[in-house]
């Protein structure tokens, strides 16, 4: 059986001189018609068929011999190819369904919307899981010492009120994680008086003078517990596993957009994750200090007022941006330690 | 034949690159990839009166948003639901598309990078990537053993990545080369690996160490970077234009750093003036800001807009600029009675600009579903703007030697680090 004639332009692979020619498809065998009437065949076997383009020519390939330009009357290419049994790559054939681009876009969100809330963290839990205990110690010892040598000064706190607070953290700890390496430095901001407190992976929770200027020993227990909660979970080190899975994925996407994008992008996918982990820090803390019978209060009074004073002077105390404060998440933490109230609105110190 | 070849161009380009009003319709570049491959010649009929009169084969882009669309969306699935892997398939699928909707003079270019060649070199990348961004994390000694390698390493990935692209490009049956040899690329990759990773690496020592010469180290590295950049920039140009070849045929590139000098310097002009401008207004607005008690994020936030807007100004400038150098400075030999080719494109600031700006904010606003019609758009006008021109056709060249089985090692490394070598 022969289909309708199908032209092109036959390049033979050593030079750039194209030769017009007449194509057929007759059983298995690509047959091509030259125009001085010289009769060219190849076994369809041994021809590759590039995948078809709207506007593009579809590309014959021959090995050896160059290559098949088909301009025009592709879609009967198409039919011949098909009846003699030459068939597209499942991706080409799938994509040729008229409604796979909606498919697949909804396939991406929804896989893109899984990764995000499940598979990504569950990936970067069982990966730190996995990172053995001395090298989470030497990544945060690195990233103290670098810390310590950039921006952070010995903290100019008593030494009565740290061992003393030292004392009440370690009751805490005793009680609501027993056997957590953690160890608690305190330190100064440079030049700021910048009120907060984190933790690095390894266990290392850094109290700035800046906060334990401002809050009272009740509330830096509070906050004393909240990042043993970072610790307990391992937040630190999931965070970089998360972080790196997020760019590698955004970089899929927007990988060839631009890196501004890309970086963006990521950047607020990474808040989320923040936030999650604030949430999860601040159910620990709850918990952590109502099993040791010290009220929760003084930690969601001292948040309050950090939201006041970020309400009242227009910009983001310290604290706030890397634990960002809402009356739900304080409302959260009183409901938990089991004093559900109000927020109350603090007036500013 | 070289003053009669430049005359000639001379006349032909005057009027193309300078005056061009609009973006003629039919003319064109390559895709996405920067430094696309060098094109091809071309003509299928060369009548007598156009060896007289000089030909211009135009380049013309065929591919569709909502066709392009379509590909992408399953890539992009089927990268995400094989964690990557397919993503390799993808280049393949994309690149293609591309390129086969590029036609020169009614011919459309071929792309036959094999996806098994390209996963190797994104796994490879992958690795380097993450021991450069991880190395200093573990130890000053393990930071500069990764900066060794990757500056050792470099060069060669930087040659195999240039191979790989124009070997793996055909037009009209026949492929491009490169013959660029592993000094050249040393000679071209050092300088300015030399100088980035000894930053990085001096930025990462003040950590343990403060030393002066740690502190003249990374004043004296940067500065010595920013000086030589166009020289360095010109060099790289040079590197993949001068070792390019179409079948039998071999491209030429002029040395072009001064007028890359001249560029640089003209655009770092224009950025300060512009600077000053937007650092005025800025202060003004700020104060009065200030004064108002405006959240702080939102200072911030014009501060950031107006040194976006000065960037966003310059660099169009700046890449126009230097793509209408690269390809004034590009040509294809003449061999035995085949004429030399002359290439040029009419790319220009404002229009290019414009195209970028709706591409971003509509990519934005879509959270990046238009990206793929803004991928198309933007291949079209770069590549409708590109010029091919010479006495005749390219019928009579011959075929080349065939280089099969280049690794895409290369190829993949540079898309990690960024070491575009084109534009």
């Amino acid at each position: 059986m022969t289909t309708a004639p199908i032209t092109g332009t036959w390049f033979d692979g050593r030079s750039a001189a194209g030769n017009p020619v007449a194509l057929a498809i007759d059983g298995t065998t690509l047959a091509a018609t030259l125009a001085d009437g010289e009769a060219r065949r190849w076994a369809l076997r041994d021809v590759t068929v590039a995948e078809g383009f709207e506007h593009a020519p579809r590309m014959l390939r021959l090995d050896d011999e160059g290559v098949i330009e088909v301009t025009a009357g592709t879609g009967d290419l198409a039919v011949a190819l098909r009846a003699a049994g030459v068939q597209d790559g499942p991706v080409v054939r799938m994509q040729r369904h008229r409604y796979a681009a909606v498919l697949g876009l909804v396939l991406c969100i929804a896989v893109g919307i899984f990764a995000y809330d499940a598979g990504l963290p569950a990936a970067a839990r069982v990966a730190a899981e996995h990172v053995p205990p001395e090298v989470e110690q030497r990544i945060g010892a690195q990233l103290r010492d670098h810390a310590d040598d950039m921006f952070l000064k010995p903290s100019r706190l008593p030494a009565e009120r740290t061992a003393s607070l030292d004392r009440r953290f370690a009751q805490l700890a005793a009680q609501a994680a027993p056997g957590v390496t953690y160890q608690v430095v305190w330190r100064r901001m440079y030049d700021l008086h910048a009120i907060n407190a984190f933790t690095l992976p390894g266990g290392t929770i850094v109290m700035l003078d800046g906060l334990t200027d401002v809050a009272s020993d009740d509330a830096l227990v509070g906050v004393f517990a909240h990042e043993l909660g970072h610790v307990v979970h391992r937040h630190t080190l999931r965070q970089m596993f998360q972080v790196a899975g997020i760019g590698g994925a955004v970089g899929l996407v927007f990988g060839d957009a631009s890196a501004t994008l890309t970086t963006v992008a990521a950047m607020v996918l990474t808040v989320g994750y923040s936030r999650d982990m604030e949430r999860e820090a601040d159910a620990f803390a709850a918990t952590a200090l109502k099993a040791s019978g010290i009220p929760v209060e003084p930690l969601a009074e001292f948040l309050a007022t950090m939201q006041a004073r970020e309400d009242e002077r227009g910009q983001v105390p310290q604290f706030l941006s890397t634990h960002p404060v809402s009356s739900e998440r304080i409302d959260a933490l009183r409901r938990a330690a089991g004093t559900a109230a109000s927020v109350r609105p603090v007036a500013p110190p | 034949m070289r003053g009669i070849g430049r005359a000639w161009r001379a006349a032909a380009w005057s009027r193309a690159i300078i005056d061009t009003p609009e973006p003629p319709p039919a003319v064109s570049t390559l895709p996405a990839a920067p430094v696309a491959a060098p094109e091809a010649t071309a003509t299928a009929h060369p009548a007598p009166e156009d060896r007289l009169a000089g030909y211009e084969a135009p380049f013309l882009f065929t591919g569709t948003g909502a066709e392009y669309f379509r590909i992408w969306v399953v890539n992009l699935l089927l990268s995400l639901v094989t964690l990557g892997v397919y993503s390799a398939w993808a280049k393949v699928r994309k690149t293609r598309y591309f390129w086969q909707n590029t036609r020169l003079a009614g011919h459309a270019f071929d792309y036959h990078g094999r996806p098994a060649a390209i996963l190797r070199g994104r796994i490879l990348a992958l690795l380097l990537f993450l021991a450069y961004s991880w190395s200093f994390e573990f130890s000053l000694n393990a930071g500069f053993a990764t900066i060794v390698v990757l500056c050792v390493l470099a060069p060669w990935l930087l040659l195999k990545s240039a191979q790989f692209r124009l070997r793996n490009t055909s037009h009209r049956g026949l492929r491009f080369g490169f013959d660029a040899t592993l000094a050249d690329a040393y000679r071209v990759a050092l300088p300015p690996l030399v100088l980035w990773l000894g930053t990085v690496g001096a930025g990462a020592t003040i950590a343990y160490r403060q030393s002066a010469g740690v502190f003249a180290a990374l004043i004296i590295l940067p500065l010595l970077l920013s000086v030589l950049m166009p020289w360095i920039h010109a060099r790289l140009k040079w590197f993949v234009h001068a070792h390019a070849s179409y079948g039998d045929r071999m491209f030429r590139f002029e040395p072009a750093g001064k007028a890359f000098y001249k560029t640089y310097l003209k655009a770092a002009a224009l950025a300060i003036v512009l600077g000053i401008g937007a650092f005025a207004i800025g202060t003004v607005f700020m104060s009065l800001m200030t004064i108002a008690r405006v959240h702080e994020t939102i200072i911030q936030l014009v501060a950031v807009g107006l040194a976006a807007l000065t960037y966003a100004l310059v660099l169009p400038y700046m890449s126009v600029r230097l793509q209408q150098i690269v390809w004034e400075h590009t040509q294809v030999d003449a061999t035995d009675g085949q004429p030399v080719v002359h290439f040029g494109t009419t790319i220009r600031a404002w229009p290019l600009l414009r195209l970028v700006f709706v591409n971003v904010c509509l990519t934005l606003v879509t959270i990046g579903l238009y990206w793929p019609f803004a991928a198309v758009r933007f291949a079209r006008y770069r590549i409708e703007c590109m010029r091919m021109s010479s006495i005749a056709g390219i019928d009579a060249v011959t075929r080349a030697r065939l280089t099969p089985g280049t690794s895409a090692v290369g190829d993949a490394v540079g898309d990690t680090f960024g070491f575009d070598i084109g534009l």
